[in-house]
């Protein structure tokens, strides 16, 4: 669990990163008499960002859970324990988010991380598959009790008619995990009928999503987290 | 950490790898990863600038310019390409080249479907047809699947519509179908444009006619690309066309099924 804390640290720093080495984000420096951090980043210009395929993004994340990881086995453990670390959040990216502040890639103070390994919300711009790409690349044998990719598509966004549907997501996972990818999560549905529970949890009491490696009740989380949900990339197509 | 790759970055010089057509530079739009909706499985797209057409439907105006385009190498696309060739494989998809209009560079387009063949993916060609003319038998031979966008069949509305004559589209067909290339046709619908009851049933019997199209794909018109006319300050023709009901969907695939397509 305490391992789950120290990763999403490290998944905060790993987006700040990315503006960081590629791109140019200036601190903006807080008032000499408060603290003396850096409070807020003036982003300049586009940078690569994890979630597209992209070595230049996505090895940063690959050598933040390398590192880490190296950290934590340099710690004795009970009964000579084997160590592990998960990739994975369930619903405390929110938590986690509201505890941090201004980001350097543009991530305002307060707002949620991403779930699991996801890139962040509207970061990936080349489709679920580039997304799922950048997440196979985190090293399994780094993160024993899992990574964890979540994605919600439309049913028309994975093809025309239900056995074609069917098709391209066994596809869609064969493929994530002939690539080295660990444990996708895929909810498929309409975001109307999330949009509409919010409403009227009343008629959705059995409506089951998942979230970063778990199945919940939609309508039993907090709004906040609803809105997160909803909020996420729904990876639909025209 | 490893080096990191060229991504279309006309600043970092490479190599032609296999010679000189590596270093064939086309204009880029974008790419995209998506699953069915362009092509078998899940895809890489490769979005090129620059079209002849210029259709009042047009979700994409942004890719009618090829100088809108980034300048890229084949080397740099199949660096991308080669990075998700092994997702592409098992997931039972492929390349597919759509734009702005592909044949509109077509010496690009032909050495990218040469390389995708060569890596063993599936390729397709996302075109109007328009230019059918400059797809040579070799660049045909590296294409497993075409999806042909025909846009109407009655001659008068296809140039009010696109600008241009729908003639070279239907001898692209017929010379695919000589060749032996599957096709999907894809037709997009607009009322008041492209629902003729007349119209339809003129390209479903000439498309049945043809012994190679596996299926017609009824894209109904939406209006998600008005935003894109906004940021470019052009005026969108069709802000007032509604988007069809599913009852004309559906009646219009009804028409293409009667002539025993897949629709």
């Amino acid at each position: 669990m305490a391992a789950s804390a120290w990763r999403a640290s490290s998944f905060a720093l790993r987006t700040s990163w990315s503006a960081r080495v590629t791109g140019p984000a200036w601190p903006c420096q807080g008032q000499p008499w408060t603290t003396g951090l850096a409070v807020d980043y003036q982003v300049e210009g586009e940078y690569p960002a994890y979630g597209n395929n992209d070595d230049r993004a996505d090895a940063i994340a690959v050598d933040l859970v390398r590192s880490f990881m190296d950290k934590i086995r340099r710690h004795p453990t009970y009964r000579g324990a084997i160590h592990t670390m998960s990739v994975l959040t369930i619903t405390s990216n929110v938590v986690y988010g509201h505890h941090t502040g201004n980001t350097p890639d543009g991530r305002r103070a307060g707002t949620p991380f991403a779930p699991g390994a996801n890139p962040m919300n509207g970061r990936d711009h080349h489709g679920m598959a580039a997304s799922a790409l950048s997440v196979a690349k985190i090293p399994y044998d780094q993160a024993r009790e899992g990574i964890s990719l979540t994605n919600t598509v439309t049913p028309t966004g994975l093809g025309r008619s239900p056995q074609e549907r069917i098709d391209n997501l066994v596809g869609l996972l064969d493929a994530f995990t002939t690539c080295g990818g660990f444990h996708m999560n895929v909810n498929v549905l309409d975001r109307a009928t999330l949009e509409d529970a919010m409403e009227h949890p009343e008629n959705y009491p059995e409506l089951t999503i998942r979230v970063s490696g778990y199945a919940v009740n939609f309508v039993r989380l907090t709004p906040e987290q609803q809105r997160d949900v909803i909020s996420r990339t729904f990876h639909g197509s025209l | 950490m490893s080096t990191t790759p060229a991504r279309f970055s006309p600043e970092r010089p490479q190599p032609g790898r296999s010679g000189e057509k590596g270093a064939l530079i086309g204009r880029v739009h974008s790419w995209d990863m998506s699953t069915g909706v362009d092509g078998p499985g899940t895809r890489f797209v490769l979005f090129l600038s620059g079209c002849p057409l210029r259709c009042q439907y047009c979700q994409n105006p942004d890719t009618w310019h090829m100088r809108d385009g980034t300048p890229t190498t084949v080397d740099q696309v199949m660096d991308d390409i080669e990075n998700s060739a092994a997702f592409l494989r098992a997931s039972g998809g492929g390349v597919t080249i759509s734009g702005g209009e592909p044949l509109l560079q077509h010496a690009f387009t032909a050495e990218i479907l040469h390389r995708c063949e060569e890596l063993g993916l599936h390729t397709a060609l996302d075109t109007s047809g328009y230019l059918g003319a400059a797809a040579d038998d070799e660049l045909l031979a590296d294409t497993d699947l075409v999806l042909l966008d025909i846009k109407s069949f009655d001659i008068r509305v296809y140039e009010q519509l696109t600008g241009r004559r729908l003639a070279p589209t239907l001898s692209f067909a017929g010379r695919l179908d000589a060749l032996g290339i599957r096709i999907w046709i894809r037709y997009v619908l607009v009322p008041g444009w492209t629902d003729d009851p007349t119209a339809v049933e003129g390209l479903a019997t000439f498309i049945a006619g043809l012994g190679n199209v596996e299926r017609v794909d009824v894209l109904p018109f939406h209006k998600l690309g008005a935003s894109k006319y906004e940021a470019l300050g052009l005026p969108f023709p069709l802000r007032d066309t509604p988007t069809p009901d599913t009852a004309l969907v559906d009646r219009v695939r009804e028409q293409f099924r009667a002539h025993g397509l897949t629709a």
